[in-house]
């Protein structure tokens, strides 16, 4: 659905993005992880048309951006940094205004958009007197005005307040799974991300470090307690079969994804009292941190609980 | 493009300047009326036409600069030009259908203003000279030539204050200066674009009859001159708008 190829920029003397790809598929929610400056939005921009990349290839729905722009376009709903609107014309009319920018849409729904996404009634206000997260909302339903198949989302849920985002993540589930549409969301909050996407990619200093499953088993760690007297056969058995293990907090730390307990209890069992196994997944967090080993620049994310 | 205009056309009207502006010119055509009823000035009906058509037209200029810089100003003011080109349509549809609709905007109020004015005549019982077509027409210069280059101005600055301030600047300070080498040094005014945009110059009974034979010019060397000038401004400010990143 949306195929980015090998795409690099470069602006003024800096390389800002070097041979980024990746797929977002129909139905999927793809979050697209990365600190400030990393090239989130230049790739954003290269995708919606507003930059042209200097090498490599973007297409929507088998469209070329750069060389149908048009058709490639009309497949796309964004917001971009942030959802800018005229403040003196109401949230109609700038869903009237977003309309008429899309060649050959007759009829929109505007009461069924504004209950989507829970501006019902407030359509008839100016822009201009909306609060972040009303005009949040708005962009969404802007975002959405013609159907597109592909919906990007760069930070949507700035100005939302927890039930806001609560919703918005439902609500994007919901459509990527009934109505087929590619999502891609860029964000700098990774525990929201982990609780929305399906899949992410993480871009730093231009370059696509890792795309991966939210739920993948990749550095997923397994715990162990036993017996405090039985500790050292159990890591030489480990070691043995072939199980990466140490001792933390005397807990025996094991990097196995959760498929291998099984094995790894009945390895364990006959040789150790076994008091506890539970199963370590990686936060997205840690995966980013273990991609990107920048600890000094976690700064960059935020998070929410 | 007819949707871009139409986008444009709910801009400027939901605005309350569109609707003061026009007040404006009916508040002043009435009150030019006033004042020549209540001082006894002999004004016949061409006099009074042409006089108020002049005075009008001046301030239709100077609220020309001013809606058209924020034609694209506020786009760049409110961040929306992002999605303007984030749209399906190209970047020249997008500048095409600004242009058409400064220029469409012009002409709504300059009908707008003919008609006030002609109205205005009847109160005056006098005909004097015919009313002219071609001395109405001839106005329409200097706004269309205002529209080219405050567009090309506002693809070079952001902000609505720079655009508005400099095509004021270019424009009074050349005439200015256009004026005082009229006196000195005709053969030199004569390359100055702003002292073409009057083309009644050329005709007889008109205010600046004789100012194209001072420097030497016709009506045709005018009439090629502001032609160059808006082909350069016009490809200018296309060259400018197809490359300028507004992201």
């Amino acid at each position: 659905m949306l195929k980015i190829e090998n795409i690099s920029k470069r602006l003024g003397k800096e390389q800002i993005l070097k041979d980024v790809s990746f797929e977002v598929s129909p139905g999927e929610v793809f979050g697209f992880l990365g600190p400030n400056g990393a090239g989130k939005t230049t790739t954003i921009r290269i995708i919606t048309g507003l930059l042209e990349q200097d090498a490599g290839k973007v297409t929507v729905n088998g469209f070329d951006v750069v060389e149908e722009r048009s058709k490639a376009l009309t497949q796309i709903g964004a917001i971009v940094e942030n959802p800018a609107f005229y403040p003196y014309l109401t949230g109609k009319q700038n869903l009237i205004h977003a309309k008429n920018l899309i060649p050959g849409l007759d009829q929109v729904d505007y009461d069924a958009l504004a209950r989507l996404v829970g501006l019902e009634g407030k359509l008839s206000k100016k822009v201009g007197e909306y609060s972040l997260g009303m005009k949040q909302r708005l962009g969404i339903a802007r975002a959405l005005l013609h159907n597109p198949r592909v919906l990007i989302l760069d930070e949507p849920t700035n100005g939302l307040d927890p039930s806001g985002i609560a919703e918005l993540r439902e609500y994007l589930r919901q459509m990527a799974r009934e109505q087929d549409i590619a999502i891609l969301i860029s964000s700098h909050m990774l525990s929201e991300m982990e609780q929305i996407s399906d899949r992410y990619a993480i871009i730093d200093q231009g370059v696509i470090k890792s795309v991966e499953s939210v739920r993948n088993e990749t550095g997923a760690k397994i715990a162990l307690r036993v017996n405090k007297e039985a500790t050292t056969d159990v890591l030489e058995a480990l070691r043995v079969a072939n199980y990466p293990s140490e001792m933390l907090d005397e807990q025996i730390i094991i990097t196995a994804p959760e498929s291998e307990c099984p094995a790894i209890a009945r390895l364990v069992v006959p040789i150790a009292d076994l008091h506890e196994l539970t199963v370590k997944r990686l936060t997205l967090e840690e995966q980013f941190l273990q991609v990107t080993k920048k600890e000094g620049d976690s700064h960059a994310f935020a998070h929410t609980k | 493009m007819l949707s871009l205009i139409q986008n444009e056309w709910m801009k400027w009207w939901v605005t309350k300047k569109a609707k003061i502006v026009l007040a404006l010119y009916v508040v002043i055509a009435v009150g030019l009326v006033v004042i020549a009823k209540t001082n006894d000035i002999s004004f016949d009906r061409s006099g009074y036409y042409s006089n108020t058509l002049t005075i009008l037209t001046g301030l239709l200029g100077i609220i020309t600069i001013v809606f058209t810089a924020e034609v694209i100003g506020n786009e760049i003011r409110y961040d929306t030009m992002k999605h303007l080109l984030m749209s399906p349509y190209s970047r020249m549809t997008i500048y095409f259908s600004k242009l058409i609709f400064s220029i469409l905007i012009m002409l709504f109020q300059f009908v707008f203003i003919v008609v006030v004015v002609y109205a205005g005549s009847f109160a005056f019982s006098e005909a004097g000279d015919p009313l002219l077509f071609r001395d109405t027409i001839v106005e329409l210069v200097n706004p269309i030539f205002t529209i080219f280059m405050t567009l090309f101005f506002a693809l070079l600055f952001r902000s609505v204050g720079m655009i508005i301030g400099f095509t004021v600047l270019a424009q009074f300070f050349t005439a200015i200066v256009g004026g005082i080498l009229l006196t000195l040094k005709p053969e030199i005014a004569k390359w100055i674009v702003f002292m073409h945009l009057d083309w009644s110059m050329y005709f007889k009974g008109t205010a600046g009859y004789g100012m194209g034979e001072v420097m030497g010019t016709s009506l045709t060397f005018s009439v090629l001159f502001v032609l160059a000038h808006i082909i350069v401004l016009f490809g200018g400010s296309i060259l400018i708008f197809q490359k300028k990143s507004y992201t």
